[in-house]
């Protein structure tokens, strides 16, 4: 899913040939990102729409030849003039006057319109500009030349040549912008880019190729810079083997710009750089709109409240529980301490019960419960790729966490799972203004179908290495790295081929603070008394079912009920809890007798501490305070998990409980025997520690005070 | 010693009255930083000086009754238009045909007349607890004459003519601390009454019975409101909410009229500019590079070169 839709959408036709565009946010003054096209789309410019139609206006429209434009079959529809058309045309049917340009590499027909339309143009931002300015890279100029002869090989650069396109399209543009990427870890830009460039053809693409282009000179590309009179700013990748540097460094001083050289990087930087790119854009921008009336009001260093930002991960509803221990333990210690939570829903409901206080901007996030739902079905989830794809959404995220952040100078950034935050702040180090500690209950991504799957294999291995990278080259950007557990709950495995053992590597880079319960376990051991308490009475087998807070859980829930329906027959006085979550309409669900479904239950710990058994599905918090409170159940991983594939199963393992099932095999008559066995089963479990809140606690207020 | 010297210095004459001036660094647009009132001299921009000069030409002067100016003895000579024609005699004779202006307190006033008079040579204004009369009076401050004997000479009743002369260092040290709130300001506020002490009771006596605009629309609120209306280059206002000489009000109503922005400091007193140096200083760097810096319409209309 995107991390922000458009408010408005359509087409405008010219001679014949439909553009699509999209219309974000009503800030002024309008931005139009404009197409690199027909080769990709306007998806290119995903990390940067949610932030800049956060501040300003941001239109952005398919090229003729990709996206859901249309793809003419003649070379003069992609000529110079009928983009330069088109561009006019989208800002008439958007209303738009005046605007910022942003073009990634196509800039020789941006100038071409910044000189002559120049009462259109506000200020350009040109990333990798593509003129005449300086020749071709001398990695292909030899295959440019002899573009359309055809050759006996095609290694390497050689790919750039007009029969190799028609022959293997997906080769030629695989090849090339692995080279656009040579930042390592970019193997989810290479995929996005690649998909986009299957959505159009080579047809297409030579005839663009054969169209009128101009400038085609170095003195035509000179005398069209100087023409430029607005304001422009020129960021460039000192690798980018598309564009030299030296286009880009001529570009900016014919005419009159800023050169931003960003070192290290290729030639996509919008995806592989889009913190820094977003922030560039902003500040331009920011530069030509000055002198907007407004207030602002800063307060002295000496007369600030303490005040936190707690970051909790809104994938599952455990971690807000335990976060809210945390917090607790941390008023404890430190009473004058306000904390402004970060969270979404469902995690603010949490908050909103247990009277916390939400950042006002909380809302603004691009939901990341939504996305895991819609990557989900029939119990499968598969985390890691579904955590891959959320790359539009954790940029957009950040880009807010940065604003916020900004505007509020807190004393400390606390992140349980806050993936965006950790990723990017690595990413951007300069980015970091206050004391930052990271929680987390996992380490390493670990494949589910390692023999079916290698590609799962080589990309949760880079995802590591990456990781592994940043920790290592930033090791004080985290001031605190805490582990939920102990340094013998993680999984005895490497990280992938070639890289560390996940265990031994923590035990320098973590501090482990022993499993985080949101209550005391010896205070939920009286299970008579509490089900007398709890109004449920005893003299029966009383289940429970539980999958935690998103929606994933829905067909577990319906093959329990089966079982449950099945068990009745043998033991006909049992009865059964079905708490469904809040995503979850119990009504969606059949009716059994004895059965009671429930969408949500205020600290579903007591409950659970109520149970004959249990089966639920494998999230880490349910399951371990099923540990803590020393009832039987069974656990059911969700298919293609990892984290409950691998770092559950681990965990529990590591305290005894041991009865797993897996999904597939789980039949109605599956259910009904394993809830057999588990009523009136006894249980051999490692104690949960009591003081793990307090034990982060004060690892975290040493941040805070001496 | 200072952190930064002058690269030139020099003194301008009007009517027999020279006034003091420093230029340091180079670099367009000049930033013109104004006296206040002569109860200050220039070292008040001290901690601005040396990190602008890093990047543009910076101009101050004396304001005359106090540094290095003269100190005449006539009232009329401290009327507030012989200081606008101070600031402009100092911009002839340093080569600055335009300039943005940074004023505070009563220099903020200075900085509102130049750009209404003289706009031609204002490219925009930073106003720093600007005294211009628009916003409120102080709520809560006592009123005393300037002018009769009083019975008291508790606080305010300080700021009276027969005090002045009977207890000059009673009236700097109470004025200069009332200019400071913020708590552990003892080095700005012994700098305070150190420059106040370079003057003299009959000089803030003669600048009190000056003629001024300023003054005379303090009961006038509509022709105030008119007269910032009349500014119309960009305008900063900078604010503290503790201020107990003029109040934040002012400023913020100050920006309204003129269709600037504006940042209020919570917890600051009169004169963020040596309590708050850094935020002052980011401040108005942003403000200028907003206009002026490399990516600006502005920069580019008046062939200002890359800064």
């Amino acid at each position: 899913m995107r991390a922000r839709y458009p408010d408005h959408e359509g087409y405008v036709e010219r001679d014949g040939v439909r553009t699509f565009y999209e219309v974000f946010g009503s800030g002024k003054p309008t931005i139009v990102l404009l197409p690199s096209s027909p080769i990709i789309h306007s998806q290119q410019w995903k990390a940067q729409v949610p932030y800049l139609a956060r501040h300003f206006r941001v239109v952005i429209f398919d090229g003729r030849g990709n996206g859901r434009s249309d793809r003419p079959e003649i070379s003069e529809a992609y000529a110079d003039q009928a983009i330069i058309g088109d561009t006019l045309q989208v800002m008439d049917a958007t209303g738009t006057e005046r605007a910022v340009f942003v073009i990634l590499c196509h800039a020789w027909w941006v100038l071409d319109l910044a000189a002559t339309y120049p009462e259109r143009v506000l200020g350009l931002v040109a990333i990798a500009p593509g003129t005449p300015l300086a020749p071709i890279h001398s990695n292909r100029a030899q295959y440019v030349a002899r573009f359309d002869e055809p050759r006996g090989d095609y290694e390497g650069w050689a790919k750039t040549n007009r029969h190799y396109w028609l022959q293997d399209w997906r080769g030629f543009v695989s090849f090339f912008f692995d080279r656009m990427l040579p930042e390592p870890h970019s193997t989810k830009q290479l995929e996005d880019i690649v998909g986009w460039c299957m959505e159009t053809t080579p047809e297409t693409m030579l005839l663009n190729r054969a169209a009128a282009h101009f400038p085609k000179t170095k003195e035509e590309a000179e005398e069209l810079c100087r023409k430029v009179r607005c304001p422009v700013l020129v960021i460039h990748g000192d690798l980018d083997e598309c564009q030299q540097p030296a286009k880009g460094e001529a570009f900016a001083k014919l005419t009159g710009g800023k050169l931003v050289m960003l070192e290290g990087a290729g030639h996509m930087t919008p995806g592989r750089d889009p913190v820094k790119v977003n922030l560039l854009t902003k500040e331009f921008v920011d530069t030509l709109t000055a002198l907007q009336p407004r207030e602002v009001r800063w307060t002295r260093a000496m007369g600030r409240r303490k005040r936190a930002l707690f970051v909790s991960s809104s994938i599952g509803l455990g971690h807000i529980q335990r976060d809210l221990a945390i917090a607790r333990e941390l008023r404890a210690l430190i009473p004058d301490l306000e904390i402004d939570w970060w969270a979404q829903h469902p995690v603010t409901e949490v908050l909103n019960a247990a009277g916390e206080r939400i950042h006002p901007q909380n809302h603004l996030q691009a939901l990341e419960s939504a996305h895991w739902e819609e990557e989900a079905s029939q119990h499968e989830l598969h985390a890691f790729y579904a955590f891959r794809r959320m790359d539009e959404i954790f940029v957009a995220n950040f880009m807010l966490f940065h604003d916020i952040t900004r505007e509020t100078p807190y004393d400390i950034w606390i992140g349980d799972e806050s993936w965006e935050v950790d990723y990017f702040l690595h990413e951007n180090p300069e980015l970091k203004t206050a004391p930052y500690v990271w929680l987390t209950d996992v380490i390493g991504f670990l494949p589910v179908d390692p023999d079916g799957d290698p590609r799962e294999v080589t990309l949760c291995a880079d995802y590591n290495a990456e990781m592994i990278e940043q920790r290592a080259r930033y090791p004080r950007l985290r001031d605190l790295s805490l582990y939920i557990g102990e340094y013998d709950e993680l999984p005895d495995a490497a990280f992938g081929p070639g890289l560390p053992n996940i265990r031994e590597w923590a035990r320098t880079w973590y501090k482990p603070v022993g499993y985080v319960l949101p209550f005391d376990p010896l205070q939920y051991r009286d299970q008579k008394g509490l089900r007398q308490r709890l109004g449920y009475g005893n003299g029966y087998p009383l289940l429970f079912a539980a999958v935690g807070g998103t929606g994933v859980g829905r067909n577990l829930l319906q093959r329990v009920i089966d079982g449950f329906g099945q068990l009745r027959e043998t033991m006909p006085d049992a009865r059964m809890v079905m708490v469904t979550g809040p995503r979850i309409e119990p009504d969606e669900l059949p009716d059994v007798q004895g059965l009671e479904k429930l969408s949500y239950v205020h600290n579903l710990f007591e409950h659970l501490a109520c149970a004959d058994a249990a089966i639920v599905q494998s999230g880490l918090s349910t399951t371990m305070e099923l540990v803590a409170t020393r009832r039987p159940f069974a656990d059911v991983p969700l298919r293609k998990h990892w984290e409950q594939q691998h770092h559950v199963g681990f965990r529990l393992r590591h305290y005894g409980a041991t009865n797993r099932l897996e999904y597939a095999e789980l039949s109605p008559g599956r259910v009904a025997e394993t809830l057999q066995q588990l009523v009136g089963s006894r249980v051999n479990y490692r104690e949960v520690p009591r003081d793990s809140a307090r034990r982060a606690a004060q690892q975290i207020a040493r941040l805070l005070s001496r | 010693m200072r952190a930064r010297y002058p690269d030139e210095e020099g003194y301008v004459e009007r009517g027999g009255v020279r006034t003091f001036y420093e230029v340091y660094g180079s670099g367009d647009p000049t930033v013109l930083f104004l006296p206040a009132w002569a109860i200050l001299h220039s070292r008040m921009w001290k901690s601005q000086i040396p990190y602008f000069a890093r990047y543009q030409r910076i101009v101050t002067f004396d304001p005359r009754g106090n540094g290095k100016s003269d100190r005449p003895p006539d009232p009329a000579a401290y009327a507030d238009t012989e200081y606008v024609e101070d600031a402009l005699a100092v911009m002839d004779v340093t080569g600055t045909e335009r300039a943005i202006l940074v004023g505070l307190s009563f220099g903020g006033w200075l900085a509102a007349r130049l750009a209404v008079d003289h706009p031609n040579r204002i490219l925009a204004v930073a106003l720093i607890g600007p005294a211009i009369p628009v916003g409120q009076s102080l709520p809560g401050r006592k009123r005393y004459s300037f002018d009769d004997v009083l019975e008291t000479e508790e606080g305010w009743a300080k700021y009276n003519r027969h005090y002045w002369r009977k207890d000059y260092r009673g009236f700097v040290e109470f004025f200069i601390g009332e200019m400071f709130p913020e708590p552990h300001s003892t080095k700005q506020i012994e700098d305070g009454v150190t420059w106040g002490l370079e003057t003299t009771a009959d000089v803030l006596t003669a600048t009190r019975d000056a003629p001024s605009l300023q003054r005379s629309l303090m009961d006038r609120p509509d022709e105030a409101a008119e007269f910032c209306r009349r500014i119309r280059c960009p305008v900063m206002v900078i604010h503290g909410d503790q201020d107990r000489q003029v109040s934040y009000t002012r400023g913020v109503e100050t920006a309204r009229l003129t269709g600037g922005e504006v940042v209020i400091i919570h917890g600051a007193g009169h004169h963020p500019p040596s309590r708050e140096p850094v935020k002052t200083n980011l401040l108005l760097r942003a403000f200028i590079d907003r206009l002026y810096g490399p990516w600006s319409n502005l920069g580019r209309n008046i062939g200002i070169a890359g800064m």
